[in-house]
């Protein structure tokens, strides 16, 4: 696989210096660990912090939420590979700004191993956190066992709520409460056309002929649901739309945001083709849709492929959605 | 018999040391269902708690030194492995925090709470070929052994036999947890790397 780098092992240094430099107005790195990023006027004194992180490798997850009205903090990791427990305290204690912080990130067992530890390890120092993990993957478990699913680019809406709610100056419960509504309230199913190459690495993450798509594949590779021959728009929505609004229970006095999002190499063009047949069949059920994201909000390398995700709104979702929000990666 | 600091830096010493010899072994029985990291990791790791040990001369409270490894082994050893062991050194640290010696009892009842730390951390559980395969056993011996009135180097002694059964017993099972899970029944036949490191540090530690 071409990529443009110099040398595999610092791929996410590089990438990092990168940002910093062209965005140091709006992030910063903490001194010594350029793997903990945060946002520039951070801590904002009274608001209850956020800190997200997980593997490098996916932009603008999870670095590229971090702003006002979003994220406070990130810790990176390697490519694919979770954040150190050592780089998230040192992002936890630049952002907390003494009300607690919110731990935001994907269900995976290695970032939920090390985001518990480093709480633990700040509590020491009378810092407290809670842990709130997006598992939005419908393709990994069913809706009873929501919690064991995979995060993936549903981490978007979780991000937007409990980031507007924490602009609020909410306590840490508040904040915490509307991070786990949208989390349990969202659900993101995609398809893989291509894999992707991690740097360095000998083979793709997976294998997939020219002709195959794989319907619910994870990011990282992660078995979906099924593999079969290249289908139209419309078909692929057709298979996914139906299964999230079963999956949400949607009728049609719901209301919902809609994300179409890109994994990496597949063009906005392609992505606005899934968007017009995802909201006609939704259109289909009468569901109102109110707020619509397509482009790339969660990708992995160059990845082709495509995910949707819906978020069932109600009142107070829908207005903290409004709220602005900005990042070097994210303006709304 | 009360146990000073002094015992618990011989004790984090010696471990690091059995760590550092177990290198090779350890990164064999890692290329086998692993990605052959765990030799050189666990290595860092126990570097990195030498190098708090040379460095805590005047240090009276065992609790804060083992936190300190703790945060040190994780640092270099950011592997599962190496949170799930300094979640169990950190686990340790927090009950003994402020305290400079401890009694055998004590010592007894800080094995099971690392390795209910390390339940907690993994969530995993017996038989799902992890190091809990060894720890399991180690720390359950270890208590009633001494509950029937045995020493606690003779408790430690019979631990050491459960944990070296514990570790030659993954050989036959099939990852539940951690990464292995992946490859799942491909790991069938393998000895799980943790385990075996566990089986070997309570093995030459009881042996003193």
């Amino acid at each position: 696989m071409k990529k443009i780098l110099n040398e595999n092992e610092s791929f996410v240094d590089e990438s990092l210096e990168g940002i910093l430099t062209a965005h140091g107005d709006m992030l910063r790195a903490c001194g010594g660990d350029i793997r903990a990023v945060f946002r520039a006027d951070a801590p904002v004194k009274d608001k209850v912090a956020i800190v997200t992180g997980g593997g490098y490798g996916h932009l603008p997850v999870f670095l590229g939420y971090v702003g006002k009205g979003l994220a406070d903090g990130v810790a990176v990791g390697n490519v694919f590979t979770s954040p150190s427990c050592d780089t998230i305290i040192n992002v936890t204690k630049q952002v907390d700004g003494g009300k607690g912080v919110l731990y935001l990130f994907g269900n995976y067992v290695g970032d939920g191993m090390n985001f518990d530890m480093a709480g633990e390890i700040v509590g020491l120092d009378g810092i407290e956190t809670r842990i709130v993990k997006a598992s939005d993957d419908i393709a990994s478990a069913p809706r009873e066992s929501w919690q064991q699913r995979r995060g993936v680019a549903g981490l978007f809406f979780a991000y937007k709520t409990a980031g507007a709610k924490a602009e609020q100056l909410a306590d840490l419960s508040e904040v915490q409460r509307v991070a786990e509504k949208t989390v349990e309230r969202t659900a993101t199913m995609g398809i893989a056309m291509s894999s992707c190459w991690v740097p360095g690495a000998g083979r793709p993450i997976f294998e997939i002929s020219e002709d195959d798509i794989e319907i619910g594949m994870g990011i990282h590779g992660e078995p979906g649901v099924e593999r079969i021959k290249l289908e139209t728009s419309k078909e692929i929505a057709q298979r996914i739309v139906p299964k999230l609004v079963e999956d949400l229970g949607l009728n049609d006095k719901s209301r919902v945001s809609v994300l179409v999002n890109g994994l990496g190499s597949t063009t906005r063009e392609e992505l606005y083709i899934l968007y017009r047949d995802v909201d006609q069949l939704l259109k289909s059920y009468g569901i109102r849709t109110v707020k619509v994201f397509v482009g790339e909000y969660a990708t992995s390398l160059e990845m082709a492929g495509a995910s949707v995700s819906i978020l069932d709104l109600d009142d107070e979702l829908e207005g903290l959605l409004d709220a602005p929000a900005c990042s070097p990666f994210i303006k709304l | 018999m009360a146990i000073g600091i002094n015992k618990v830096v011989e004790v984090l010493s010696k471990s690091a040391d059995i760590i550092t010899a177990s290198k090779d072994q350890l990164e064999q029985l890692d290329s086998s269902s692993g990605d052959g990291d765990l030799g050189i990791s666990m290595k860092r790791g126990a570097d990195a708690i030498k190098a708090v040990l040379s460095a805590s001369g005047a240090e009276n409270d065992i609790g804060g030194l083992l936190i300190k490894c703790a945060m040190a082994f994780n640092k270099e050893a950011p592997s599962t492995l190496g949170t799930l062991l300094s979640s169990a050194l950190l686990a340790a640290g927090k009950e003994t925090r402020g305290r400079s010696e401890m009694s055998e009892s004590e010592v007894v009842k800080l094995a099971g709470i690392m390795t209910k730390s390390i339940m907690d951390r993994g969530k995993a559980a017996l038989g799902d070929k992890t190091i809990l395969d060894a720890m399991i056993p180690m720390s359950e011996t270890m208590s009633s052994s001494f509950e029937q009135g045995k020493s606690l180097a003779e408790s430690a002694k019979a631990a050491a036999a459960a944990a070296s059964a514990g570790a030659e017993s993954t050989k036959e099972l099939v990852a539940k947890a951690g990464r292995a899970k992946w490859i799942g029944e491909r790991t069938n036949g393998f000895l799980d790397g943790g385990a075996v490191l566990c089986s070997i540090v309570i093995n030459h530690l009881a042996k003193e």
